[in-house]
């Protein structure tokens, strides 16, 4: 992993077509500008986290019959 | 082709219904590959997306229309070029539904659907820029 240091304004050159610019440092945040290509995707990696962890909770499901068998019971409750 | 379904056991897939992924289900991206199945009992409301490659990768998507979920109202120019249209309209969304053990607990997750376009089969997990819960009700509790 390269390592450097920037000041506020200063900006970084990744391959011909990305730029970040340091616009601002705070006590505790920096505020980033990126200049990219539309199709280089910018994310947040805590959000990436979150979808992914929620996709891996999402996977122990139910099978069929098990479902049907919720439906059911929903729809008698609702019934009565 | 036939393949070893979770839950359906060995099925037939053909290869015209075949999805697959430009952008993978985060955390699945050996999965490039999906079939949709549906069990008639339940009809189309929840579907299965199960992986052509890997049995034990099945997700449950629920459609929006049938649970009364918001859908999207536009989406980044970037994600139509991605699916190559030129507007939502031509693009199917729905969501993976996480399912505790009743289905009053179920949520979707409505930051990140999975985007269909129904024509070239192509899809992708997107996740949208605009705050959206992670876990929403599947069904409301009114």
């Amino acid at each position: 992993m390269l390592v450097l240091s920037r000041k506020e304004k200063e900006s970084l050159l990744i391959g011909d077509n990305i730029e970040i610019i340091i616009q601002s440092i705070d006590k505790d945040s920096v505020k980033i500008a990126i200049v990219a290509p539309k199709d280089v995707k910018i994310m947040r990696k805590e959000l990436v986290e979150q979808v992914t962890l929620e996709n891996q909770q999402a996977i122990i499901t139910l099978d069929p019959a098990a479902l049907k068998s919720l439906l059911q019971l929903e729809k008698e409750s609702s019934d009565e | 082709m036939e393949i070893q379904s979770k839950f359906f056991g060995l099925t037939t897939v053909h290869p015209d219904t075949i999805i697959d992924m430009i952008q993978p289900i985060y955390g699945f991206n050996q999965a490039q590959r999906y079939t949709l199945m549906s069990d008639s009992s339940i009809g189309d409301s929840l579907v299965w997306m199960q992986s052509i490659d890997h049995q034990d990768i099945c997700f449950i998507l629920a459609n929006p229309q049938a649970f009364a979920l918001k859908t999207p109202s536009s989406l980044p120019s970037e994600v139509l070029e991605l699916f190559e249209v030129n507007s939502l309209e031509e693009l199917d969304v729905a969501y993976i539904v996480n399912i505790k053990d009743s289905l009053n607990q179920a949520t979707v997750n409505l930051k990140s659907p999975v985007i269909f376009n129904p024509i070239n089969k192509k899809a992708a997990q997107i996740i949208l820029n605009e705050d959206l819960p992670l876990r929403e009700r599947l069904i409301s509790s009114c």
